[in-house]
């Protein structure tokens, strides 16, 4: 591969660049279907009756993920980050694609943040729906997994409410 | 299915491996604020004129960083602040560095105006390192005022001897060129105590009001540009007037000025230095000395006094690729790691451990050997 294309773009583990082909919107309640990656469609809205349980894993309770911030997360050995925009729950590899950064500390507390101009170290943009690498701020959209300005891509999963449950389809 | 989920360490932002290692960071920077660190000024009539309404620092550079990330000014402070030794190592305990070599951060002093002025700081942030950071047990490198020789000695001489002043922190600009014999006083001393010069990039960029410095108005270009070409500019200078031939002991390093164009330099300067060599002898070292040439061939003193810091680092992807740029570039003997903490290009240890450009011997060398080499005490 070369060294800049999306296809080299992967998470770090095996496992990532199956999944990163099964890029999907996640956690759009208008979009309550989805192609998966075998040609059918996943059901993504926990009400549907077609709804698999199933094919997704639980990682957390809806009040264990804070409003504006994320927790990092292995599932069936791959990294992800999940993330909590005002209630709206998205799932991404949680590598940033630039140095490796884990995104799920996207927001944290900077030290002394109070003598310095902004609070955290990059986080979550509600409006747009997008994440900014707590390390150098790659800003990554949550529903597309792509950087605008290098058109880099990295995975993003299908992730859902059901009840208190969120979950994730990897 | 649950058991197939595993909540990730919230402190751990880099490989596991790298918390096995150690790992020396030559470039951390320390932020004091400026109403503490002005509370170590000594003089009277200094502190008098530092807390007027222009404050410390009054003269302002060209951050074009604030253009060219969404966050604005915060590129300085990205990660955080460190005001205290505690600061420093909670910050290095995610990213897995084991030995911070802190620096009093103020970078746009070298830019100011008034020399009496920036002794006074230069002064003051000593003090506050000694007491804030060497007396807790961390390596320091002291700041030496590049715009006063004479005074730099003097902080040397007052400064040098304390247990944890590992080196000297100064800075690479569009200035006067770290050739020039008017540092041979402050080489002298730096060799009597054992110190390694560590020259940063300072805001004092491409000289402002200048056809290209005005028209430079892209960050990659600045900082991404500019503060190599000054490095390679002050290298040679240094090697072909001779400072290594006279203080042979010298060792340098470089921040945050590029690498990769050390296969450049390493071939260019020879080819040119044997085909034009009768230059060096009217060079005012070789004019006190009688020599007629360098001692050895310039590429030989890049190798051995001269090292840079690998922050930002941007290694190829290709394994193959980066691992003979590494070979090329002399990264065994030259190379030191550096993460830049806090400011927005920032190099957490990653690259040593994603990239099989690395072996155990340039990894080490890299991360500390190198390090280890040139820094008092180690």
């Amino acid at each position: 591969m070369t060294a800049d294309s999306p296809s080299d773009v992967t998470c770090d583990h095996g496992g990532c660049g199956e999944a990163a082909s099964d890029i999907k919107a996640a956690s759009d309640v208008e979009a309550e279907t989805e192609t998966a990656a075998d040609g059918g469609t996943t059901v993504t809205d926990p009400d549907d009756e077609a709804f698999d349980r199933e094919a997704f894993t639980k990682v957390a309770t809806v009040d264990e993920i804070a409003a504006g911030e994320g927790e990092g997360y292995t599932v069936k050995g791959i990294e992800i980050a999940v993330f909590n925009l005002d209630g709206e729950f998205y799932a991404i590899s949680n590598r940033c694609a630039h140095q490796r950064a884990p995104l799920h500390k996207a927001g944290d507390r900077k030290i002394n943040a109070e003598d310095t101009w902004t609070e955290k170290r990059g986080g979550v943009n509600v409006e747009d729906c997008t994440v900014s690498c707590p390390w150098h701020l790659w800003e990554w959209d949550l529903e597309t997994g792509v950087h605008e300005a290098s058109g880099k891509r990295i995975g993003t999963f299908d992730c859902v409410v059901d009840g208190e449950d969120v979950l994730v389809r990897i | 299915m649950a058991s197939s989920v595993k909540r990730l360490d919230a402190d751990a932002e880099v490989p596991e491996q790298a918390f096995d290692d150690h790992i020396i960071d030559m470039d951390f920077h320390v932020n004091p604020v400026e109403d503490e660190l002005l509370a170590y000024v000594e003089d009277d009539r200094a502190l008098d004129k530092l807390t007027t309404e222009f404050g410390a620092t009054p003269v302002v550079g060209k951050w074009d960083a604030a253009y060219g990330i969404k966050e604005g000014q915060e590129g300085l402070f990205t990660q955080g602040r460190a005001k205290y030794a505690a600061d420093v190592r909670e910050a290095c305990k995610n990213i897995a560095v084991d030995d911070p070599i802190v620096n009093p951060g103020i970078n746009n002093l070298n830019l100011q105006h008034h020399p009496v002025l920036k002794n006074a700081v230069a002064q003051a942030a000593n003090d506050y390192m000694l007491d804030n950071f060497v007396d807790e047990g961390i390596s320091t490198s002291m700041m030496v005022p590049k715009w006063d020789p004479e005074y730099a000695v003097a902080e040397i001489e007052r400064v040098a001897d304390e247990d944890g002043i590992v080196a000297a922190y100064s800075w690479f600009d569009p200035k006067v060129p770290w050739g020039n014999e008017q540092f041979d006083p402050v080489f002298e001393a730096l060799v009597e105590h054992d110190l390694p010069l560590l020259l940063h990039g300072s805001l004092a960029y491409w000289p402002q009001h200048s056809y290209i410095g005005d028209d430079m108005l892209t960050w990659t270009e600045v900082l991404g540009f500019d503060w190599p070409l000054h490095t390679m500019v002050n290298i040679v200078n240094m090697i072909m007037r001779g400072v290594f031939d006279k203080y042979p002991e010298l060792d340098v390093v470089f921040q945050e000025g590029g690498h990769w164009w050390v296969p450049f330099l390493r071939y260019r300067m020879d080819e040119f230095y044997e085909m034009h060599p009768d230059d060096v002898k009217i060079t005012p070292r070789k004019m006190d000395s009688g020599e007629e040439y360098l001692q050895r061939a310039p590429s030989e003193y890049l190798r051995d006094n001269v090292y840079v810091c690998t922050q930002p680092f941007a290694l190829p992807r290709n394994a193959g690729h980066a691992s003979d740029l590494l070979t090329l570039s002399m990264a065994e003997d030259m190379f030191i790691y550096s993460s830049d903490w806090p400011h927005q290009t920032l190099d957490p240890p990653t690259w040593f451990y994603t990239s099989n450009a690395f072996d155990d011997d340039i990894r080490e060398a890299v991360l500390h050997e190198n390090a280890e080499e040139i820094l008092r005490g180690y």
